[in-house]
């Protein structure tokens, strides 16, 4: 609870900056909040105009450079209350309210400032703290209460101009630096000299360092390439029962019994895979999950809203499916075709009411492809099938989700969230590793979905439409084998997904590749036919996901001709 | 209507041809003609709509909330003098709802038309609006009545044939919750436009018409609240809700009435959206535009 209440202050905060700015999408590494944990409206818009009005590359820089020095932090605090003051002289022309969030902040200001423990007054820059009290007192109609001819001179000199430009600022803050404070800016090892004013951490604002949100998606990306770069994905395929062991081992405890396994592998495992075998695990926490929450914590704010608009797109759909039925009433629309029964055998009920049923009559279950080529992608695809997954248990829908990798010969299915399970932590747990032999992977999983008598099964899987194994595929009499790729693979798992929609399970498949280029977009046509979509960016997902369910519910009828 | 479209700059070609049109198919009904209460703004997209109107097209517009389809639809019923048949779709809407249904009265089953068979009838402009809220199924009756054949069969009862003048304009929202895309079979039966998003500009003139004693600089800090929350809702930090011109519209005529700015916007605007998180993005984009201590005294004359 305490963590969504910090990541919604946050997006609060960002969304504060980002309206400011005018520009969504970038992140300052500084966001104001009060000490209850509120955003700081002022501050934060302060932020953002900053943003909208000065170079953020050289101011930057400019930042970096203060760095070096020993007194970084009250430098840096200098430099803010300069820029405070020219942004919000420019901007109150166009924006008068801005006065008032100013006046608040203020008064906010030097209440808190009443009441401050031993430990901050230790901790906080006393020239700092008199000039941003002096700015308070000035901002609210009082003297500021600065007393000392230095602190005075200097408090005066931050009274930027609202036309100041971004070098302006620059160099005027060094003249106040080098004039106040002796500062010299120095290069390499070289370090500056300075009356120790004691450290400053203070909640003002400090720093104005864009980057991009999407630096984790950049970290993911290099531990995929290192990994491959290693060698992470075995090419020589143990012998069958180290191998089997092995995966025992990786993937943990069974799901199924061993001769519910057996019999399933005995089923599935001939023709085209009569060298595989098969396991099902009930996956759990690996050292993915940990990355994969921490991917999700960060991209929360763009997936909340995808999620929303996923379950509105979804119960759209869901009341377009359930044909409500009519039921004779004595209140309703009025039905002319039974008006006779009033006349004739006096039953009053010429009204027709309609009842919703508002439980799904379908299950969910979604596939994730779990090879290694999806690594750079782990934290995008673990959280698209948590999205997925969550909007779906919130329609009422019937969620499981399972993942699927092959290693040493062996397709392994891993149950990350089951039908009953009551949230989709689970989903986290995803973890890519080894291959992907698609064509045995969707009739193994259909082996999980339920069976209930009435309930239909929709199978929607993530993947880049690109299976592949080391394990080949065996030509019929003879030694020599052709390998699990390219046309192939893409012919073999066709076949195979053939056999489920002959089967009456609705297969629906959501390409997350980024791989660009029409060899991907021919192979999941090849492979699901019309029942296919892209996503590139999270935000399709909403869209996607909801046009093919709702396909498929319309058109069940249809592809159970198929 | 025709005094506006001349100061919008309209062609004087297409202005004749409505004259012309007005003059071939008078008005001699019971039924009001529209009388619009807001006005179109954008020569190009009115000059494309009544070039389809005259050239006896179906007209779909399609755009984001607050672009003004339904004011564009009413001021074509009102420049073609016109009287416009208004009809809202959703979920359940069927065929009879549209076309009409059999009722009971003294003693007989009789027709009792529906608001697409009187308007088909009558040489009306029917507004279909938001067309993609309806199963497409439902919408299946309407294929005969929009394409060439002009006809609408009603069984039991005949086939209607449709009065010359009249012509029907959908709207649509591809975003709406609840919105489904329309089936092609459909599309193809309309010609499509699609309406700009507001800018700043145009919003402040809809203020200027709507809101005379509105002051500029509240009406400017008005305007920009509405593209503050435009943009929001464009990079997906709210939803659509928010992005409300006519709960904007309804705020200011709260205040001018005298209720408190902050409160007027919380009913007009904040309190659409249910999620309280998305409430609280709201309330920070309107704080960072309208001081909470502002009154209907410094807004308007």
């Amino acid at each position: 609870m305490q963590t969504a209440g910090r990541e919604s202050r946050e997006r609060r905060a960002l969304n504060i900056v980002w309206t400011a700015a005018g520009e969504y999408g970038f992140r300052p590494d500084f966001l104001a909040f009060q000490r209850d944990g509120t955003p700081d409206v002022y501050l934060n818009s302060i932020v953002g105009l900053a943003h909208r009005f000065y170079d953020a590359e050289k101011l930057a820089a400019y930042v970096r450079q203060l760095d070096r020095s020993l007194l970084h932090e009250i430098f840096e605090d200098i430099l803010w209350l300069g820029i405070e003051q020219a942004v919000y002289q420019r901007e109150l022309p166009v924006r008068p309210a801005l006065a008032e969030l100013r006046q608040q902040h203020a008064r906010q200001f030097l209440r808190d400032d009443i009441d401050v423990s031993m430990q901050s007054l230790m901790l906080r820059s006393e020239i700092v703290h008199t000039l941003k009290a002096g700015r308070c007192h000035e901002i609210l109609g009082g003297p500021t209460g600065i007393r000392n001819p230095w602190d005075k001179c200097l408090y005066a000199a931050l009274d930027y101009p609202a036309e100041i430009t971004t070098d302006e600022i620059i160099q005027r803050t060094e003249g106040i630096l080098r004039r106040f404070f002796v500062f010299r800016l120095m290069t390499g090892q070289q370090r500056s000299w300075h009356i120790p004013l004691g450290s400053c951490v203070s909640a003002w604002l400090r720093r104005f360092v864009p980057h991009e949100a999407a630096a984790s998606v950049q970290r993911l990306g290099n531990t995929a390439r290192s990994a491959a770069g290693h060698g992470s994905v075995e090419s020589c395929p143990l012998p069958a029962e180290d191998a089997m062991a092995k995966v025992r081992r990786d993937f943990g405890v069974p799901l199924l019994p061993e001769a519910e396994r057996l019999r399933i592998e005995q089923e599935l495992c001939r023709g085209s895979h009569r060298k595989v075998r098969l396991y099902y695990a009930k996956g759990g926490a690996n050292p993915a999950s940990l990355a994969n929450r921490g991917f999700w914590q960060e991209q929360q704010v763009r997936c909340r809203l995808v999620m929303r608009q996923l379950c509105e797109r979804l119960k759209s759909c869901l009341s377009v499916y359930q044909q409500p039925l009519a039921l004779p009433a004595h209140k309703g629309r009025f039905t002319a075709g039974r008006v006779w029964r009033a006349v004739c055998l006096e039953d009053s009920r010429v009204f027709t009411a309609w009842q919703v049923d508002e439980q799904s009559d379908f299950d969910v279950t979604l596939l994730l492809d779990a090879s290694e080529s999806r690594r750079a992608q782990q934290g995008t695809i673990a959280a698209q099938a948590y999205a997925i997954a969550m909007s779906l248990m919130a329609c009422r829908i019937p969620v499981q989700v399972l993942a699927f990798c092959s290693l040493s010969g062996i397709t392994v299915l891993s149950q990350l969230k089951d039908f009953a399970a009551g949230d989709a932590e689970g989903v986290f747990d995803y973890a890519t590793r080894g291959w992907n032999r698609d064509g045995l992977a969707l009739p193994a999983a259909a082996k999980l979905l339920r069976q209930a008598a009435g309930r239909q099964q929709l199978l929607l899987v993530l993947t880049d439409a690109n299976p592949s194994d080391e394990l080949g595929l065996p030509l019929a009499g003879g030694l020599m084998s052709r390998r699990y790729m390219d046309t192939p693979a893409i012919q073999d798992t066709a076949a195979a997904a053939k056999a489920l929609r002959q089967q009456g399970i609705r297969l629906i498949g959501l390409v997350n590749s980024t791989v660009a280029g029409e060899g991907v977009s021919s192979a999941a046509r090849e492979i699901y036919g019309q029942q296919v979509a892209r996503i590139e960016r999270i935000e399709q997902l909403a869209a996607a996901v909801g046009r093919l369910i709702e396909q498929q519910v319309q058109q069940g009828a249809a592809l159970k001709d198929l | 209507m025709r005094e506006f479209w001349q100061q919008q700059g309209l062609r004087e070609t297409l202005l004749t041809a409505v004259d012309r049109f007005r003059q071939q198919y008078p008005w001699q009904g019971q039924r009001p003609l529209a009388a619009p209460r807001y006005h179109y703004y954008g020569r190009e997209i009115i000059e494309a709509a009544v070039t389809a109107m005259l050239a006896g097209e179906n007209l779909l517009l399609t755009g984001p909330k607050a672009t003004g389809k339904n004011v564009l639809a009413e001021n074509l019923a009102a420049a073609f003098g016109r009287p416009d048949w208004n009809v809202s779709f959703h979920i359940n809407m069927d065929a009879a709802y549209l076309i009409g249904t059999d009722t009971f009265r003294q003693g007989a089953v009789e027709f009792r038309p529906g608001p697409v068979y009187a308007c088909a009838e009558s040489g009306g402009f029917g507004v279909l609006d938001e067309i993609n809220m309806a199963r497409n199924e439902a919408l299946a009756v309407l294929h005969s009545l929009l394409d060439f054949r002009r006809i609408l069969d009603v069984p039991g009862y005949g086939r209607l044939r449709i009065h010359p003048a009249a012509r029907f304009i959908a709207t649509m929202n591809h975003g709406y919750a609840g919105t489904r895309e329309l089936n092609e079979a459909l599309a193809s039966r309309f010609v499509i436009l699609q309406l700009p998003v507001l800018d700043g500009d145009g919003v402040e003139r809809l203020l200027a018409a709507e809101f005379p004693r509105l002051m500029t600089p509240g009406r400017r800090q008005f305007a920009a609240l509405f593209l503050d929350l435009q943009q929001k809702c464009e990079h997906a930090q709210i939803s659509s809700k928010a992005v409300d011109l006519r709960g904007l519209l309804d705020a200011l005529r709260l205040i001018e009435l005298g209720l408190s700015v902050r409160q007027a916007l919380a009913m007009g605007l904040v309190n659409k959206c249910f999620d309280a998180e998305e409430r609280e993005l709201v309330e920070d984009t309107i704080a960072l535009r309208i001081a909470g201590s502002m009154t209907a005294a410094e807004l308007f004359d």
